[in-house]
């Protein structure tokens, strides 16, 4: 019962449906495709009003803990009732809660000053002990799942000093902490809080929950203590929605003012109606599409392959076949609009030397499989061009597509060739940290390990800036991570719809400053 | 009394079937939630923590011990599975009572109306209906009545703590959806049984002794299709949930069907196996309840005493 084949082919149908539907709507001749328009901070929202914005919603697994909900929706809406320590603005860590993260001499430890005057939705003041108890929170162990941080920080020595310094020891020397921080966009909860109800749910963000139903909406009234800018709109409705479709057709209807994150197809249709438009977060918010190679296992583990790979893909066809020309081609290296990327240029085509290269390691007669799951709108498509491509230069590739649930598999993982992936502009030391973290998505490499080392501890800025740049030159050279293409990141808006910022990925706009112009 | 036994042991095999075989599925909630950061030791520690590292059988035991409770378990997402349930179930089941309410009338009439030769144009639209899937239907109901005509709401939109019901506009596309894909399939079931009545003996022997059409049908067609028709509207009805899902997700529709695609995909294997007995558990109860009611429908089974 359940899970018949009916269900999967009804899934797999579904996709084509809402594919189906834009190609419809195109040919009803609704649609104006044009080049969509930046999404800057050049209009200004006025004061006031009402905000309806849809995003990819997670259902009844939503959440008003900025820990455990996953979903766009729950990062967005958890973004503005909770303020992080740092935020990620254009790549940097830019101080929000915390004024600064100073390191110690040898970087295993750093001193957290949080910023006075900050005071909760109930009007507590923010204190010290409130970031302690979001630490502990975070690593806690009867929480089904532990921060990521606790990779990076010793979560259980954190010390309070005074009202507003904190002492956190860390598990390795980390040069830059606030960036750290910034990347796990560390929200802070109240020093007791356990449960996270609309009643519970208290901030110190620009907007406090009224109302909230997961998998529904969320109703966000404006705080007016808030300690920074404070926010635009007097309401934020966060509507919850699975259907990439249902999204762009709650816009196009009137019912929300804008809908995140569209798809490439709905974005090609274009905006029917003379009030609303496509937009793009912009070139610095391009998120990188590839693969990473395996290079455990043959034929990745020699790196005449892995570059044979790099010279057989035809970039431009696949920034077209899979972004529909919403992007560029990328240039292998994962971090794009970080700090410290590396903006070389993409290696060209150059089929005959792939298929020489391909040759001379032997690589041809090793069946190689690609792991790809629909994780984003895109995935499997570029893999089976991606897979296309390659057969052309002799290499034997098949692509591996499976459910969303199991991509990550470890060990499948652990036998796939390549796996699919994606990375936005998220800082390098936690992109090289995550990758290193699993040997089949790391080089093993003496000099790339050392360069690693530096960039994640070197307290001199300087240093970590040639640290990354001999991380990016030996993988720009042997690594093992193909980039074909950085994709915009669009919307379909009403034109009146302005003040989205982005603070770290533009999947996940800040809506703090959002409004109607 | 041995009827219910015999749902009861049906309930329990399919629980267990539903168990096992969803767990044999590739991939869980550790992997799903973990994403890049799945490294073999850190899946390992989580699926401990979920408890997911314990012998399938212990834990479909366990399972059990809490469903005779009523209480379903807990979600990967560390919810009571019978918290996230409780409204949606209910959501799901109104749009599909709804959905059955008109789905009677109409699939009866049209039903009969396909059986004569004026009605061959129904028959072969139903066939036609029957070939499409609901996503479609839905997408493209949506496409004309919300996006393009803007007569109706294209997202089902339903604010916190209110019922759908309170927003009717909200449950008519859905509802129209769901109601063009059992229709189809009705409409073809009773008319089959409609055309196999028409030709039998004793209809042709009241035709040819000069008994009004109406008469004929009212007396020795009717009662012919009915049983039929009654099963055909339970399976139906509870089909409806099940098929719900998809176009519960075209509309945004707060029932199961989101949450089931949800669950799948996040591999919270609590929520998708509660969901499915429960689902399962709908459909042997529409079974028994249709075995039910061919007795009255039928005089011989009302009048001779037949073994169970």
């Amino acid at each position: 019962m359940g899970l018949s084949r009916r269900d999967l082919l009804r899934a797999a149908g579904l996709t084509l449906g809402a594919a189906g539907t834009a190609s419809l709507l195109s040919a009803c001749g609704a649609g104006t495709a044009a080049t969509p328009v930046e999404n800057t901070a050049r209009r200004t929202p006025k004061p006031g009003g009402r905000l309806r914005a849809a995003f990819t919603g997670g259902g009844a697994a939503e959440s008003l803990d900025p820990f455990t909900g996953q979903a766009p929706i729950d990062i967005v809406r958890n973004d503005v009732i909770f303020d992080a320590l740092f935020s990620l603005d254009n790549g940097k860590a830019t101080p929000r809660l915390a004024l600064t993260a100073e390191p110690a001499a040898d970087g295993r430890s750093f001193v957290l000053r949080l910023r006075e005057g900050v005071h909760w939705h109930d009007g507590s003041p923010l204190t010290a002990r409130d970031v302690a108890h979001t630490f502990r929170y975070l690593g806690a162990p009867e929480r089904a799942f532990p921060s990521e941080l606790t990779g990076y920080l010793d979560l259980a020595g954190i010390e309070v000093r005074d009202a507003t310094t904190l002492r956190v020891p860390t598990v390795r020397p980390l040069g830059d902490p606030a960036l750290v921080l910034a990347a796990f966009l560390v929200k802070v909860i109240k020093d007791g809080t356990t449960s996270f109800t609309p009643a519970t749910a208290i901030g110190t963000g620009p907007y406090r929950v009224a109302a909230f139903e997961a998998g529904r909406e969320a109703r966000l009234t404006r705080f007016d203590g808030h300690w920074d800018i404070k926010g635009t709109a007097d309401e934020l409705v966060l509507l919850s929605l699975t259907d990439p479709q249902a999204k762009a057709n709650a816009v196009l209807t009137g019912q929300a003012d804008y809908a995140a994150d569209i798809p490439f197809t709905t974005a090609k249709t274009g905006a029917s109606g003379a009030d609303l438009e496509v937009r793009t977060a912009g070139a610095r918010n391009r998120v990188g599409f590839g693969f990473v190679l395996n290079t455990t296992i043959a034929p990745f583990n020699d790196p005449r392959v892995r570059r044979a790979v790099r010279l057989a893909l035809d970039r431009k066809a696949l920034v077209d076949g899979v972004f529909l020309g919403f992007g560029v081609p990328g240039n292998d290296l994962f971090g794009y609009g970080a700090a410290h990327f590396s903006e070389r240029e993409a290696p060209r085509q150059d089929v005959d030397a792939a298929r020489r290269l391909v040759t001379e390691a032997g690589a041809g007669r090793v069946p190689i499989t690609i792991r790809s799951a629909e994780y984003e709108i895109g995935f499997n498509a570029s893999t089976q061009l991606v897979a296309e491509q390659l057969k052309a230069v002799g290499l034997d590739v098949r692509p591996d597509i499976v459910g969303v649930a199991e991509f990550y598999d470890p060990a499948a993982i652990t036998t796939a060739n390549a796996m699919t992936f994606s990375i936005g502009a998220l800082p390098l030391p936690v992109l090289y940290a995550r990758l290193a973290s699993n040997p089949a998505f790391a080089l093993a490499d003496p000099e790339l390990s050392a360069a690693l080392a530096t960039g994640l501890g070197a307290l001199d800025e300087t240093a970590r800036g040639a640290a990354w740049a001999r991380v990016q030159d030996v993988l720009a050279d042997r690594g093992n991570t193909v980039v074909w293409g950085l994709a915009d990141t669009l919307s379909l808006e009403r034109k009146a719809v302005a003040g989205i910022e982005v603070r770290g990925l533009a999947k996940y706009p800040y809506l703090g400053h959002a409004g109607l112009a | 009394m041995a009827r219910l036994g015999t749902g009861a042991l049906l309930l329990l095999m399919l629980s267990l079937l539903v168990y096992v075989g969803l767990d044999l599925l590739p991939g869980d909630a550790a992997t799903a939630r973990l994403g890049v950061s799945a490294t073999p030791e850190r899946v390992a520690e989580l699926r401990h923590r979920l408890g997911l590292d314990q012998p399938v059988l212990a834990r479909y035991f366990g399972w059990l011990t809490g469903l005779v409770r009523g209480d379903l378990g807990t979600s990967a997402t560390g919810k009571p599975v019978t918290e996230m349930l409780s409204d949606r179930i209910g959501n799901s089941a109104l749009l599909s009572g709804i959905t059955l309410l008109l789905l009677v009338p109409v699939s009866l009439g049209a039903g009969l109306l396909a059986a004569t030769r004026r009605g061959r144009h129904v028959s072969a639209g139903a066939l036609l209906l029957v070939s499409v899937p609901e996503f479609a239907i839905a997408g493209a109901l949506a496409l004309l009545f919300a996006v393009t005509l803007r007569w109706l709401p294209a997202v089902s939109l339903i604010p916190p703590g209110d019922s759908p019901i309170a927003h009717p506009e909200a449950l008519v596309l859905p509802v129209l959806s769901l109601l063009a894909v059992g229709l189809s399939y009705a409409i073809r079931a009773i008319r089959a049984a409609a055309v196999t009545a028409a030709a039998s003996p004793h209809v042709e022997f009241l035709r040819l002794n000069g008994i009004p059409p109406r008469a004929v049908l009212r007396t020795a067609v009717l009662p012919a299709v009915l049983p039929v028709a009654v099963q055909v509207w339970l399976v139906t009805g509870v089909g409806l949930v099940g098929g719900g899902v998809l176009v519960e997700k075209v509309f945004g529709y707060p029932g199961i069907g989101e949450l089931l695609v949800t669950s799948v995909q996040t591999g919270d294997l609590p929520v998708v196996q509660a969901l499915v007995l429960v689902l399962g558990g709908a459909m042997l109860a529409a079974l028994a309840l249709a075995d039910l009611a061919i007795v009255p429908l039928t005089p011989r089974l009302r009048t001779e005493e037949v073994p169970a």
